[in-house]
């Protein structure tokens, strides 16, 4: 039964809107400003906080929730962790001593956005077959290192690690961490000598934590984009993550913008597969990886992580 | 601009204020929903505007041709006009499913494929306003309307309610309301608000609590899974996919009332159906009408004996599955909806068991079973992954790490929910108008505060945007 009811002008309608937004931001304040606060800086961004921040702090609201930052992440959309080959997890061992088999293999965990999301459901795939990896994956889209308030992966993989006791971490990220963002109170600008600094910090402390009590990192660089102005800052991004790989022994750079290159170095949307047929290797926005894609780079990750603890591979 | 966003409410107040104040001077208001709807769209990707417009001037072009002409013209004008749009859809959205197939299957007789491999980017929308396009010359040579003026016309395929996910509106029910005079006091707003509290419920809070708590761990590694956790992980999949698309489907619908304008419904408790066929008469109605007005009937429908129906049954079904994307999954998807209908209608020409309450019971739950090894096929990867999906239905070996209370009966309440008599919403729906403006204001105020509270910060896109 369709209700039919008494209809209301649009200047009803107008006021009802209007409390209801009202009613809507007095009662959610807080979680609205957590929201906001995480969207790319700009003057949209400003207005909404200047609006928002005084009704969440005549809650009291920011007062208990100071930062939304470390210790106050926003409640976000994360396909959490996916089990690969079930393993119990164990403490962490030094990966290359010991023999990974099928009833204890070797604990691979897969952290980072939506680019490491399409990695770590191949490198799952492609590891279930052999049954010595165990793959877990943990991925937030459009998260990265830039924007700690919209997501902190320092919390995130120090959470995975107590839970899931990784013996190797892959990270994958990036993609979005072109944009501004706040520290040491005021707006550092996008690629400046302070920008790159910060996050160079941001990228050798993620990669501490990843690689104490022994585990193994394997950092994957950003691909070659299909806009080469974006694939240029990816370009920057990748020498900022190598030279933080080289001051940590456990971590490794693995390199991808060759490997999704075509002979002429450039951006290559069709690459030979496996059996030596041209395959989409990208989606159609020119950054994310297709299925195809995927495999590729995870079979490029399963020759690293082979060559990382050379038992895997066999006696 | 997605509609759980700020800025698409701040673009619509906007426009509500813009339009009634304009209510007097339809050439204005007409105007002002056209550059509105561009807006919106050029938001997704500004380059597609004038995709948008290509396709309105082709099918406004094609239908004055139509009306022009004598019959055979007529019929040539009508011909070119769907190839065009037919075009425009087959390059944005197949040129590279075809030619990689193509290259594959060249390479495998040792051949050079003639076609060169592009990547082409699919422009959002393109789907659906490509198909109200055909609708409407169609519609105009079958002399079911009169073809519309260019304004109407323009606003009648870009109109941003129903422009990116539909539903498909046909022109002989968006046309004549474009026409009319707009009078005050037009607007079923409860029925609008209730609408759209419901939709951003569905999407923000279910479908979205839903894919991240079992349905994208299932489908990403399929073969890693308990056999608990992926039986649960495909219905919730299927609840997830109701909840995002009829979600959507319901603030269009409201955002539309909230203009004054009707959109026919697109959903009817899926879940509830007993048969594949009453299924496809609840799930994406609008398709489907297209589907059997555009595609089933001219191929000659169910009037041609027992085979030629069940050959129009599967080629419309499978390329309705390949509507939804290019890729063999879909084809796939297509083809087990038109397999279970020819399988349907033999069982039921030769059925003697009487309807009971037990006999509905079973049609649902063989219909439901059906159209979840369908959103298997719809969700998968690959061909493969589906297959590994499958399979994993059987390990019952392995501990459940997924199956959790709270998922448990958000599935079942979504599905218990489809079985409840529709007076129940219609009553909120009749309360809620006895209200004030200041009550009910409030009332949606606190629904939306509490899908600020109980969603995420970060809401994926619609699933059928991809489409």
């Amino acid at each position: 039964m369709e209700a039919r009811c008494a209809n209301s002008s649009p200047r009803t309608i107008a006021i009802a809107g209007a409390i209801a937004a009202l009613v809507w931001i007095t009662l959610a304040a807080s979680q609205i400003e957590r929201s906001v606060s995480g969207a790319e800086l700009g003057p949209w961004r400003d207005v909404r906080l200047a609006i928002i921040r005084p009704l969440a702090n005549a809650h009291g609201e920011i007062a208990a929730t100071p930062a939304p930052t470390a210790s106050a992440p926003p409640t976000v959309a994360r396909p959490m962790v996916v089990a690969g080959v079930q393993a119990a997890p164990k403490p962490a061992a030094t990966p290359a001593a010991r023999v990974p088999t099928p009833s204890d293999p070797l604990r691979v965990l897969v952290i980072g956005d939506s680019l490491a999301g399409d990695l770590g459901r191949s490198l799952g795939r492609i590891s279930a077959a052999a049954a010595l990896v165990s793959v877990e994956l943990d991925y937030m889209p459009a998260s990265g290192l830039s924007r700690p308030d919209y997501f902190d992966w320092d919390a995130a993989l120090a959470s995975d690690i107590a839970r899931l006791h990784p013996e190797v971490v892959v990270v994958m990220l990036g993609g979005n961490d072109a944009q501004s963002f706040e520290a040491n109170g005021h707006v550092v600008q996008q690629a400046t000598a302070e920008w790159s600094a910060i996050y160079a910090k941001r990228v050798a402390d993620l990669m501490m934590i990843g690689a104490a009590n022994d585990r193994r990192v394997i950092w994957i660089g950003l691909p070659v984009m299909a806009d080469p102005s974006f694939g240029e800052l990816m370009r920057r991004q990748n020498d900022l993550y190598r030279g933080a790989s080289n001051g940590n022994p456990r971590v490794t750079y693995l390199d991808t913008w060759a490997l999704f290159a075509g002979p002429d170095g450039r951006y290559a949307p069709y690459l030979p597969d496996a059996s030596g047929r041209p395959a989409p290797m990208r989606q159609a926005d020119g950054i994310h990886l297709s299925i195809a894609g995927a495999d590729r780079l995870a079979g490029a990750v399963k020759t690293e992580l082979e060559r990382a603890v050379p038992l895997l591979s066999g006696p | 601009m997605l509609f759980p966003t700020i800025e698409f409410w701040l673009f619509f107040a906007i426009v509500f204020v813009g339009f009634w104040a304009l209510a007097n001077r339809p050439t204005a208001w007409k105007a002002l929903l056209l550059v509105a709807s561009y807006v919106f769209y050029a938001w997704w990707d500004v380059r597609f505007v004038l995709l948008l417009a290509a396709a309105t001037i082709i099918n406004f072009a094609g239908s004055r041709a139509i009306v022009r002409s004598r019959a055979r013209a007529a019929a040539l004008a009508l011909g070119a006009t769907v190839a065009a749009n037919l075009a425009l859809l087959g390059w944005f959205k197949y040129y590279g499913f075809v030619s990689i197939n193509a290259n594959g299957a060249f390479a495998s007789l040792g051949l050079a494929s003639p076609l060169p491999l592009v990547q082409v980017t699919l422009p959002v929308g393109i789907s659906f306003f490509t198909f109200m396009g055909i609708s409407y010359v169609v519609d105009v040579y079958r002399r079911v309307i009169t073809p519309a003026r260019a304004l109407d016309f323009a606003v009648y395929l870009s109109f941003f309610p129903h422009l990116v996910a539909g539903p498909i509106v046909r022109g002989a029910e968006l046309l004549p309301q474009l026409a009319r005079r707009l009078r005050d006091r037009e607007v079923d707003f409860p029925r609008a608000a209730t609408l759209i509290v419901g939709g951003l419920f569905k999407k923000v809070v279910l479908s979205t609590f839903l894919a991240t708590s079992i349905v994208d761990p299932v489908f990403a590694l399929p073969g890693a899974h308990s056999g608990a956790d992926t039986l649960l992980g495909v219905y919730a999949y299927a609840v997830q996919i109701w909840a995002d698309f009829s979600g959507y489907t319901d603030i269009a619908i409201g955002v539309a009332l909230l203009l004054g304008f009707r959109f026919p419904d697109n959903f009817d408790a899926p879940y509830a159906a007993t048969s594949l066929r009453d299924f496809w008469r609840r799930w994406h109605m609008t398709l489907s009408r297209w589907l059997r007005d555009y595609l089933y009937i001219p191929l000659g429908g169910s009037r041609s004996g027992e085979l030629l129906t069940a050959r129009n049954l599967l080629i419309t079904m499978v390329l309705g599955g390949l509507w939804h994307g290019a890729a063999w999954t879909f084809i796939a998807w297509g083809a087990v909806h038109g397999i279970g209908q020819v399988v349907e209608r033999a069982v039921r020409a030769r059925a003697t068991v009487p309807s009971s309450l037990l006999t509905r019971g079973a049609g649902r739950l063989v219909t439901f079973h059906v159209v979840c090894l369908g959103w298997i096929l719809f969700r998968s990867d690959s061909l493969a992954s589906a297959g590994e999906l499958v399979v994993g239905l059987a390990r019952w070996n392995t501990p459940a790490n997924l199956v959790t209370p709270t998922v448990v009966a958000a599935v079942a309440l979504a599905l218990l929910y489809q079985l409840a008599p529709r007076s129940i919403s219609g009553s909120v729906t009749t309360l809620f108008a006895r209200l004030g403006p200041v009550p009910q204001g409030a009332l949606i105020g606190a629904g939306l505060a509490g899908i600020t509270y109980l969603g995420p910060s970060g809401v994926p896109p619609f699933i059928y945007y991809r489409f």
